[in-house]
């Protein structure tokens, strides 16, 4: 049995192979390599000023939400909402708030009016305490013996730590975000925060602790007696 | 016919799902109250310049390039631990405080502070992890330098000053000191 093969197809295959040995002598020549990618970043820092502080922490919350499921209402009317507010009809000061938070989201590339699969977990540290503990004074202060009474002054926040998650540690789906659009959503979530642990009692708890650590350390020290008033 | 059913289906399927998938729901994760004894008395804020940038290429051909250039306040603050341990010993007049050496709290980006210069994003997104992932490496550094320029002596005195200041409302004499 004879096998034709024509000229063409001879040609043809020599060309294909001459064209795949030039590609392959160019690409390692130049190191031209199909797929590259590189990284690279450069930083530098500069010490801007110094503090002194004299918070004394008694008690730390670690709150973690969902941005942005956790900040508005899953039976969101969005379409009613901003037919009304296109119209130009006059917003209650909660429609107000529910369009910023619309806004917010559309302009960091969350988008609210459909099928919405981005997220954030944001971890939160919010430590509460006494936030100047370098102004108790002698005034506030009454011994009589082995008796001690405590004038503490109230209890607040002291820190709002927005976790610094990295690849290590964040195990959820990156979110495509520049720093500026960042930025504007930890703006709006600290305060919705700090307003939840507060109604949480945190700074209650705080005060709790700290009137635990403040006894036992003055009995330590050989006070019988140890009464604290606000 | 047979033959527009078939795309019709596959579209259907596609959509159905699509319609099972949920966004994570909050409850699953959990938040957490835990007691705390840390006195931080200073701070040093470093401004942090990041330039950052990733190129990709097909065949020598750009695809992909992304540039970044922001600045960030770093905060480092270097304080007291005292659920490590504090004891307080009162001799006559004076007091004796046996408590942790100072240390750094922690390094910490504050959101607040940023400012961007420029974003560049062709062909890809920068993500929230690009620059987070940055920052975190630059934390050991500006650790090792808050620490030459003596945040952790600066901490002590503060918190001497403070605790002998507080000492004058006892009427005590003197106040010691011991790190442990």
């Amino acid at each position: 049995m004879k096998i034709k093969i024509k000229l063409t197809t001879i040609i043809a295959v020599i060309l294909i192979l001459t064209a795949v040995a030039a590609a392959a002598f160019y690409l390692q020549k130049f190191d031209l390599r199909i797929f590259t990618k590189e990284k690279s970043s450069s930083s530098e820092i500069i010490l801007t000023h110094i503090n002194e502080i004299y918070n004394l922490s008694s008690v730390e919350y670690v709150y973690k939400t969902v941005f942005p499921f956790d900040f508005y209402n899953k039976d969101m009317d969005w379409y009613s909402l901003l037919k009304k507010r296109s119209r130009g009809e006059p917003l209650t000061e909660e429609e107000q708030k529910q369009t910023d938070f619309y806004d917010l989201c559309r302009e960091t590339g969350i988008p609210l009016d459909r099928s919405n699969y981005r997220f954030v977990v944001i971890t939160s540290l919010i430590k509460a305490g006494v936030p100047s503990v370098n102004l108790i004074g002698k005034d506030d202060l009454m011994i009589e013996g082995s008796s001690i009474t405590i004038k503490l002054p109230p209890t607040g926040i002291t820190e709002f730590i927005i976790e610094d998650n990295s690849s290590n540690d964040y195990h959820y789906p990156d979110l495509p975000m520049d720093p500026l659009h960042w930025k504007k959503i930890t703006d709006f979530v600290k305060p919705e925060i700090k307003k939840r642990v507060l109604k949480a009692g945190i700074l209650k708890e705080a005060e709790a602790r700290l009137e635990d650590f403040l006894s036992s350390l003055l009995h330590e020290s050989g006070f019988e007696s140890v009464e604290f008033i606000r | 016919m047979k033959k527009f059913l078939l795309p019709v289906f596959f579209i259907l399927l596609t959509l159905s799902c699509r319609e099972r998938i949920r966004p994570v729901s909050a409850t699953v994760i959990e938040n957490q109250i835990r007691s705390l004894l840390e006195i931080p008395t200073v701070e040093y804020v470093y401004r942090e310049i990041l330039y950052f940038d990733e190129e990709a290429r097909f065949l020598g051909i750009k695809h992909m390039d992304k540039r970044l250039l922001f600045s960030v306040d770093m905060v480092t603050r270097a304080g007291f631990d005292l659920s490590k341990g504090l004891e307080v010993r009162r001799i006559f007049n004076s007091v004796k405080i046996t408590l942790p050496k100072p240390e750094i709290l922690e390094v910490d980006a504050d959101e607040e502070s940023i400012h961007q210069f420029f974003v560049k994003e062709w062909g890809g997104k920068i993500s929230r992890l690009d620059y987070y992932d940055e920052l975190n490496l630059r934390k050991e550094g500006i650790r090792k330098d808050a620490v030459k320029r003596g945040i952790l002596d600066k901490a002590r005195k503060n918190f001497e000053g403070m605790v002998s200041k507080l000492a004058t409302s006892f009427d005590l004499e003197s106040v010691n000191f011991e790190y442990r």
